[in-house]
């Protein structure tokens, strides 16, 4: 007994000679400047583009790339930039898009971009019906007219080029990786044209892209070469590593930690409008809800100012309807209602609810602070007019569920809502168009007028946008009048960056950050 | 033990079927449509009767089957490996960094019963285990990582190693791997990140192998047999570590069964803190998120290490007790 008890010291003390030799001897750390460290609390699950719905994105938008790219960072204009497609031109009924592609582009397996490819890789997006392939309903035929030529027909005028510039189901690849389909994607291999090509997938670990070097749009000094995609999952070590200059983003960013690094001269913290939104959708068929005074009454007992100014702490703005301020359409001078518990009580007295029934049940994603905060808030603002407001928090999962099916519906639900590709039909068809069988209009709503509305918008969309907007407008007053549903924050995305990197701009259409355009100012950090 | 494993499957399947929500949703990205939603449940036989599920995964199971996640979009068996290996190396090494310092310091407690060496252990242990793991991970993290810099915050290796050593994954246990690989440099990298979580997972069940050896040690000094010894004028440290120490294996054997056992699934919180990329993680996400085939999948592994843990503390019982091998 007593050698093994030497054997142990011996042992130990190799043990400790081995950690102290491995913490001097490790390969050097010191940071490459032209690499950018992302620390991303998830990992991707579908690396096929045809497929990618989620998170994935922010991988791939800088990977693969669409016919059109989006602008939307100067505000509710809309801006189209040339990608893929150099130039595109509608015929007069707005039913076929002729697109005339870059020369000269390659993808990162070496394949050649060409109408016949970019047909290739739309069409088994088509094909698949996975992910976001309904933006392509309207096309009933693609083709490639001859090397740099392709053209979409629709089978109703739709705005091909806003949906070409969609951050899902839209990017072009090559044609050998669509041979090989999903499951070589799977395996986490990519094969777009945008500046960087995969070069590593560590699961659970990180993922590093590298520098296309045939990349169209060339390169020039001081650029990102490589981009490492960190697998983080605690905030606080997000938050460790962002100081220690080891990461350059962070991904899980909450309020308090925005007001300490504001005052970091090494971070900086930027807010750029987004277009995604937040409600709560009213259920229009379950009682009390179902009474329309009653739902009126429950808007006004939002207190709007506060949940945007101290809920969200300058993350949000007021919404005023339905389609944000960074998107077209947004309508500025509607009509919404305000914060007034006197108001309140008027439509609670007009409502036929009697006393004993004033109790509302309401769901939300327990993992948000936000919606935790504001429903909170809520509840009490309700409790001073005589509303019971009951919370249940729970996974996405399990409340949308439950919110499918009338029986076990709640009468408030949190969403948070952003377009598959640039327009405002997405929100209004999405979240309130009649459904036999709800999806996503867990307000349960159905209104012919409204969904008349809506349709006419859409035939217009491509032909004639002013008298689109026109439809939408008066959609979105019915949602107003209807109450469907309390229309709380716009909300901005915060960035957190280390503050010598320069070009940090993200476009709302795009949940990403584009590392092509950033730059690192040497000996500022 | 088929039995057993046959029962805790069963249980598992039937709990995951009735708890409310649909992995679908989940599973489908941001904005499904009801038709996208419908093909899936067809596709993963979700739609079927709860007893037919049964009988298709348990055909498949005992495959070794226990098909794709619906969250990573991988084979789970393989995802399992990849995340068990993560854990086991991080738990293994916890353990026996906390029996080398816990059996010395439970001895030594016991020898020197109500002296200051005593006191001083008992109140380490007591503050050891009182400790929350993540914040003594978060102080371990901020001290050597933040302040000095001597070792990473997170992960399994530095990401620079990782892409510029490359090493088959052949045990999953990245100190082997590397070694076998001859990649010097990539081991010490993981030589260094293994450094902090071992330290913050080991304390606490330092602290119980601290207790347990002292409170057996001390029962075993009063025996008959110590007295007959020390009478024989045999010298102190061959009292204490061939003939008393040997008395506490026993009981201490269970205790480290069972903290090791409860370790490959309780490890979450280091996991976390130190972005371990393990079995506890995964097996919350799959929770969280209904993810059926990683719940099972991650059921199946630990209650199979929890059996084979027990089985081979029953046989190690009768190796280290001659008594136990006459009955």
């Amino acid at each position: 007994m007593q050698r093994a008890f030497q054997a142990f010291w011996i042992i130990g003390t190799l043990v400790i000679l081995v950690v102290l030799g491995s913490v001097f001897m490790a390969p050097d750390r010191v940071r490459d400047p032209a690499t950018a460290v992302y620390a991303t609390y998830g990992d991707i699950k579908d690396w096929d583009p045809a497929e990618a719905f989620s998170l994935e994105v922010m991988v791939l938008a800088n990977i693969y790339e669409p016919l059109v790219y989006y602008d939307g960072r100067d505000g509710g204009e809309q801006v189209l930039r040339p990608a893929l497609a150099e130039s595109w031109s509608v015929s007069e009924d707005g039913l076929v898009w002729r697109f005339n592609l870059r020369a000269g582009v390659t993808f990162h397996d070496g394949e050649k971009l060409t109408a016949g490819a970019a047909k290739k890789s739309l069409d088994r997006t088509i094909a698949l019906k996975k992910g976001g392939f309904y933006i392509w309903e309207a096309v009933s035929e693609i083709r490639a007219i001859d090397e740099l030529t392709l053209e979409i027909e629709t089978s109703y005028p739709a705005p091909i080029d806003l949906i070409a510039s969609s951050q899902y189901a839209a990017y072009i690849y090559s044609p050998a990786a669509a041979d090989l389909g999903t499951e070589w994607f799977n395996q986490g291999r990519a094969a777009g044209t945008g500046p960087y090509r995969l070069r590593q997938w560590d699961r659970n670990q990180q993922i590093v892209l590298e520098k296309f070097e045939d990349y169209w749009g060339g390169w020039e000094a001081g650029q990102m070469t490589r981009v490492i995609f960190k697998v983080v999952r605690e905030s606080a070590t997000q938050v460790q590593l962002l100081l220690a200059g080891e990461a350059d983003f962070l991904s899980l960013i909450s309020v308090d930690l925005v007001s300490a690094f504001e005052r970091n001269p090494e971070i900086r913290v930027d807010y750029i409008p987004s277009w995604k939104n937040s409600q709560f959708l009213l259920n229009t068929q379950k009682a009390p809800t179902n009474d329309i005074n009653f739902r009126k009454a429950l808007t006004h007992a939002w207190d709007y100012s506060t949940v945007a100014n101290e809920v969200y702490a300058g993350s949000a703005d007021v919404s005023r309807g339905i389609i944000p301020r960074s998107l077209w359409g947004h309508d500025e001078t509607l009509e919404i209602p305000v914060f007034d518990l006197e108001k309140a009580r008027q439509y609670l007295e007009a409502s036929s609810i009697p006393f004993d029934e004033r109790k509302i049940t309401i769901s939300y994603i327990a993992a948000s602070e936000a919606y935790q905060s504001a429903v909170e808030l809520f509840q009490n603002n309700l409790a001073q007019i005589g509303i019971e407001a009951e919370l249940n928090p729970g996974p996405w999962g399990t409340i949308w569920d439950a919110a499918k099916n009338l029986a076990s519906a709640p009468n408030a639900i949190s969403m948070t809502w952003w377009p598959t590709y640039a327009t405002p039909s997405d929100w209004l068809t999405g979240l309130f168009r009649s459904e036999e069988q709800p999806n996503f209009n867990l307000s349960y709503y159905s209104n012919p007028d409204y969904d008349q509305l809506v349709e006419a918008g859409i035939q217009l969309e491509a032909v004639d946008r002013e008298a689109a907007i026109v439809k939408y407008q008066a959609a979105q007053r019915l949602l107003i009048e209807d109450a469907v549903a309390i229309f709380y924050a716009d909300l901005k995305e915060r960035v957190l960056h280390r503050a010598d990197l320069e070009g940090v701009r993200p476009n709302p259409a795009y949940n990403t950050i584009f590392f092509y355009e950033i730059r690192r100012t040497p000996g500022k950090s | 033990m088929g039995l057993i494993l046959i029962g805790v499957m069963t249980v598992t399947f039937v709990l995951s079927r009735v708890l409310p929500g649909s992995p679908v949703e989940m599973m489908l990205g941001a904005k499904p449509t009801a038709e996208q939603i419908a093909q899936a449940e067809e596709e993963l036989g979700l739609n079927k009767p709860l007893i037919q599920q049964y009988g298709l995964f348990l055909t498949d199971a005992v495959q070794g089957d226990f098909g794709e996640s619906l969250i990573t979009g991988q084979p789970v068996t393989e995802d399992v490996f990849l995340r068990a290996t993560a854990t086991l190396e991080l738990v293994t090494l916890s353990l026996l960094l906390a029996l080398f310092v816990g059996l010395p310091l439970g001895v030594q407690a016991a020898v020197k019963k109500e002296t200051a060496v005593d006191h001083g252990v008992r109140m380490g242990s007591v503050a050891a285990v009182a400790v929350p793991v993540f914040f003594l991970g978060l102080l371990l993290q901020m001290f050597f990582a933040g302040k000095l810099g001597l070792l990473p915050l997170q992960g399994r290796i530095d990401s620079g190693v990782l892409l510029d050593y490359a090493f088959p994954r052949v045990t999953g246990f990245y100190l082997i791997d590397t070694l076998l690989a001859g990649e010097i440099g990539a081991f010490a990298s993981a030589v260094r990140h293994l450094v902090l979580p071992v330290l913050t997972l080991s304390l606490a069940s330092m602290a119980t192998i601290v207790r347990v050896t002292r409170g057996m040690m001390i029962e075993a000094m009063q025996e008959d047999y110590i007295s007959t010894v020390r009478a024989y004028g045999v010298p102190q440290k061959h009292i204490h570590y061939r003939y008393a120490l040997k008395a506490t294996l026993i009981p201490l054997l269970t205790v480290v069964g069972l903290t090791y056992g409860f370790m490959l699934g309780g490890s979450i919180i280091v996991e976390y803190v130190f972005d371990w990329p393990g079995v506890g993680g995964y097996m919350v996400q799959a929770l969280l998120n209904n993810d059926f085939p990683a719940v099972m999948g991650v059921t199946f592994f630990i209650a199979f290490a929890y059996l084979l843990i027990n089985l081979l503390i029953d046989l190690l019982y009768q190796a280290l007790d001659p008594r136990l091998r006459q009955t």
